[in-house]
């Protein structure tokens, strides 16, 4: 996500929620249990090469458990049941296809769904057994370990960052705080808070990741040039607690660091006051309930339109009285806190306008928002040049309009044949007034709102009350169709203008949090990559020179970043084919959007070795640490709670990813002589 | 032939008499390159053993393989063939190192430690509770005489200070094993004589002792056995006093009487008739460290106490230079 482009929200994907445990614990098996079937055979490969002679002080380097031996038996046989399956067609993976997706297109990420088919399931008991198998000496020394020495290594790690100074690169971090940014360049008052948790969040990231990279990398390598390590290690210490002891240890000392900067940034905050523009649109937190979003026209293929912005993160609809295109937000559920203890529901919305004629000054474009239940089928137009979505039945309009005038016409005393528009009374209806009621009990029995001539600007959120009659209708009675519970329906209706939306863009408010929780909140982001970075560099300085670690846990953590090419090169998916197929368009001085012909050798040829590289980079690809689910700067810059579900899932996946680096450490270290 | 090694509870335990604490059978380290090519026979085939309450000395000049013997034994290094028992136990496991004490050739401690936390830290290694850890800190502070200097880093001290909180932390456990790598290095004469006398007193209270020492007057002093490395390979093993005792000649010392020619004449006569041959007369010399510390006892004694030159010396000064 990194820091929005046009100062909002850009949810290209959803953080993870609890629901998606299950599937990603399947990836994780997957994937983890993959490299751990690798290490578990390259293993017993070893221990099958030791001599004889050396037999006593091998069984601590290279034993094989009976155990260990019968899991990977086990597991070979699972994967070459999946091989099995694989070469016959069976078990595909339906539940998580694989299908060819165009480079150009925006595609929102979806993790890994839980999958029954043959393919997964194979997948996923072989890479189980397989880690079990690895895993088992490490579960077994783990058993060994102890709090007091753990704590001593980690106490003693804790002391070295302290006393060697590192530390004070914290001070930087006031720098930003004493030179604020507003001094040095122009800032709109309402984007002020949002470029000073931007910049913050930017030092934060350096100041932390960097001496965690120095710190951890140079640690166990520092101890086994100097010596130090003799001494420790020919005392009772099992060798993985100095390597977890090192991690707690500069996980702690860093942990102090964040809560520092965290603390002074939001004091700073706090004490210099935020513009009362600012606040009004970012400085709360925001809890919204999110819906999908489609688009429909009178043809039902309609996917909204590119209007070549290359940023293609946004869809259009046209601007027109007479366009019947429609973006559609739908919610299948309603939390029962949506509704609870209040007679209307907040629906927010911030807006991408695409002028294709200049428009009126200072004039935003008008919408209308309808918002229907399940109980209320809209159905588009059918004619040419008709704007106007209609109820699937006609009748129960006429009632409804009927209805409507006349509670209108009682609650304001006037004749039975007084003329009353309720399209004009409900627009400028509070919660709260008497007309708000006549509304909320219209909307509780017809499932049906709509707000007509709504202006908005461009990227300026706005807000609509939604009747909570609405939200009864939609939870009343039993549900006959696959409708959504509640569909919002968004119209541009001022011509020659082009409404640009995104799923991320419109939610109901379910209610509000304090800022400053998710201030703290989306600090616990910073902290778990924090985590995995020290993580990888005590692994990979268990085995590698210093720098060298510090190079590779740097290069693995900085992959993050740009996992969606790697990930696009993974699936084959890149803009311009593998290397071998860059390689025959350089050749052949071919656009890179040129095809390869099916029917040369040649391109076959490097079409079949960019499958292998493809496979290679999906292996890479399984290493590299999702980094943009740890990010939660465009939450609290943009007035969003961190939602606490989201920091289990983030504490979850730091674990699951660092355990497999874990217990490669343990077989490095174990198999290391450090006096050597 | 290789084969598969089938972890047990059991492993690594091996049969070995009651008395012996350290046990190396055909324990050979090859150092090998990156490519796997042989580059040092660092020791070669090793049998040794040590047994409980003796001091036991590994010498040889440098690169012999002492130091790898001691790695070894330790689990710092790994046997390319053969095996090293500790109290019965693997070398490769770690819980041998609960009886075991050790003290590396150089002080490798933290220097951004001081002496309490040294201490405290290596206490924690050994799962020591906290208050027998404060304990135990404090008496070896007191013993290794660092009392005054224990809030001190030990980037601050001296080699020789060093060199005692080293022993200090090897002796944190209480072990029944210390294994001293060159233990009187950077000491004076006064902690050296020190470390000789704490060496002894560990052996009077039943511990068994490991020390490699260039200092072959120190492994004299001390040790009841030893071995001695050349090149790798074992070339002497065994107790002190009988190989360094010369059969072939024969010593009197005697007090109370004037060493006069008359009495050397008859004693002579006496040798000649029972066939040997009187190579030596005289009185015999002291240590240069015996003059050494008793000058200093006999300093702290009588603090002012000066060096007085003989007159004639004093009459004619020093020679000086070009003279």
């Amino acid at each position: 996500m990194g820091l929005s482009l046009f100062g909002l929200l850009i949810l290209d994907r959803d953080p993870y929620f609890l629901s998606d445990l299950p599937g990603l614990v399947q990836a994780w098996a997957i994937d983890a249990g993959g490299f751990g079937m690798i290490g578990l055979l390259v293993y017993i490969l070893y221990a099958l090469t030791i001599p004889a002679a050396q037999a006593e002080s091998a069984k601590y380097r290279a034993g094989v458990t009976s155990f260990m031996l019968i899991m990977a038996v086990l597991a070979l046989l699972v994967y070459a049941l999946y091989l099995a399956m694989m070469f016959t067609g069976r078990g595909y993976d339906y539940t998580n296809p694989k299908f060819y997706v165009d480079p150009n297109a925006f595609t929102k990420y979806v993790p890994h769904k839980l999958s029954f088919h043959g393919q997964p399931l194979a997948l996923t008991i072989g890479g189980l057994l397989a880690l079990l198998g690895i895993g088992q000496p490490f579960a077994a020394n783990m058993l060994k370990i102890r709090g007091r020495r753990l704590w001593a290594v980690a106490k003693l790690s804790f002391k070295e960052a302290i006393r060697s100074k590192l530390l004070w690169v914290f001070l930087i971090f006031l720098l930003p705080i004493l030179f604020p940014a507003r001094l040095y360049s122009n800032i709109k008052p309402e984007n002020e808070l949002r470029s000073t948790i931007a910049i913050s969040t930017f030092f934060m990231n350096i100041l932390l990741l960097a001496p965690a990279l120095i710190l951890a990398s140079f640690g166990l390598p520092r101890d086994i040039k100097d010596q130090n390590i003799f001494t420790v290690l020919t005392k009772p210490v099992e060798r993985f607690e100095i390597v977890f002891g090192r991690f707690l240890g500069y996980v702690g000392v860093l942990t102090i660091g964040l809560v520092l900067m965290t603390v002074v940034g939001w004091l700073f905050l706090w004490t210099a006051g935020v513009d009362e523009k600012a606040a009004e649109e970012t400085y709360k937190a925001r809890v919204p309930v999110r819906g999908g979003l489609k688009f429909q026209s009178r043809k039902t293929d309609f996917e909204g339109t590119n209007v070549g912005r290359e940023f293609d993160y946004r869809r259009y609809v046209a601007g027109d009285p007479s366009s019947p295109q429609r973006a559609i937000w739908t919610f299948n559920s309603i939390p029962s806190g949506l509704t609870a203890g209040r007679d209307y529901v907040p629906c927010e919305f911030t807006f991408d306008i695409f002028r294709m004629t200049k428009g009126v000054e200072n004039r935003g474009v008008d919408l209308i928002i309808r918002v229907t239940t399940w109980q209320n089928i809209q159905l588009p137009p059918t004619e040419p040049r008709d704007g106007s979505w209609k109820w699937e039945n006609p009748d129960k309009e006429a009632e409804y309009q009927e209805e409507a005038k006349a509670k209108l016409r009682k609650l304001r005393g006037l004749g039975a044949t007084d003329d009353v528009n309720p399209a004009t009374v409900f627009r400028f209806a509070e919660p709260g007034s008497p007309e708000w009621d006549v509304l909320n009990e219209l909307t509780e029995k017809y499932g049906f709102y709509e707000i007509v001539g709504k202006e908005i600007f461009d990227y300026h959120p706005e807000s609509v009350n939604i009747p909570v009659g609405i939200f009864k209708n939609a939870s009343s009675g039993f549900k006959t169709n696959d409708l959504p519970a509640v569909s919002i329906a968004v119209k541009c209706q001022t011509g020659g203008q082009m409404l640009g939306v995104a799923e991320g863009d419109l939610y109901l408010l379910e209610g509000e949090r304090l800022f400053v929780e998710s201030y703290f909140r989306a600090a616990f982001g910073l902290w778990c990559r924090l985590c995995i970075v020290v993580g990888i560099s005590v692994v990979l300085s268990t085995y590698l020179a210093a720098v060298i670690a510090l190079l590779g846990a740097a290069a693995q953590y900085l992959a993050g970043y740009a996992i969606d090419h790697i990930s696009d090169m993974a699936s084959g998916n890149s803009f311009a084919g593998g290397p071998g197929r860059a390689l025959v368009s350089l050749i052949r001085a071919e656009t890179a959007t040129a095809q390869p012909d099916p029917k040369s050798s040649v391109d076959k040829a490097f079409m079949f070795g960019d499958g292998v590289f493809s496979w290679l980079v999906r292996r890479v690809a399984n290493m590299v640490p999702d980094v943009y689910s740890y990010s939660w700067t465009g939450y609290v810059s943009e007035g969003f709670n961190v939602p606490l579900e989201c920091m289990v899932m983030n504490l979850i996946t730091t674990i699951g990813y660092l355990l497999p680096w874990f217990i490669l450490s343990f077989y490095l270290m174990r198999s290391r002589e450090v006096a050597a | 032939m290789p084969i598969f090694f089938f972890v047990e509870r059991t492993c690594g335990v091996a049969a070995m008499a009651q008395d012996v604490v350290v046990e190396t059978r055909n324990l050979t380290k090859i150092y090998r390159d990156f490519w796997g090519r042989k580059k040092k026979t660092a020791l070669n085939a090793l049998d040794m053993q040590i047994h409980r309450g003796e001091i036991f000395g590994l010498l040889g000049p440098n690169g012999s393989g002492k130091t790898t013997t001691i790695k070894l034994l330790l689990g710092l290094l790994f046997p390319t063939t053969g095996d090293a028992y500790v109290f019965g136990q693997s070398s490769g496991n770690v819980e041998k190192n609960e009886k075991i004490g050790y003290l590396p050739e150089e002080s490798y401690l933290y220097r951004f430690l001081n002496a309490e936390e040294t201490l405290d830290f290596y206490g924690r290694l050994f799962n020591i509770d906290s208050a027998t850890r404060k304990k135990r800190a404090a008496e070896l502070i007191e013993l290794v005489g660092l009392g005054n200097d224990k809030k001190r880093i030990l980037r601050e001290y001296s080699k020789g200070m060093r060199q005692r909180i080293g022993l200090a932390q090897a002796l944190i456990n209480d072990p029944d094993f210390v294994i001293l790598d060159e233990p009187t290095s950077g000491l004076d004469p006064l902690g050296t004589r020190w470390m000789k006398d704490l060496i002894l007193d560990l052996r009077k209270k039943g511990k068994t002792v490991l020390m490699c020492s260039h200092r072959l007057e120190d492994v004299q002093d001390v040790c009841d056995r030893i071995s001695i490395l050349y090149n790798g390979d074992l070339q002497e093993q065994g107790v002190v006093s009988k190989l360094v005792e010369d059969a072939k000649r024969m010593q009197l010392q005697a007090t109370g009487v004037q060493l006069t020619d008359e009495l050397k004449k008859e004693l002579e006569a006496v040798i000649v008739k029972h066939g040997g041959k009187l190579e030596n007369f005289g009185h015999p010399a002291t240590t240069l460290e015996d003059l050494f510390l008793r000058i200093v006892e006999e300093s702290r004694a009588r603090p002012g106490r000066r060096y007085q030159a003989p007159m004639e010396a004093t009459a004619a000064g020093p020679a000086m230079p070009g003279q």
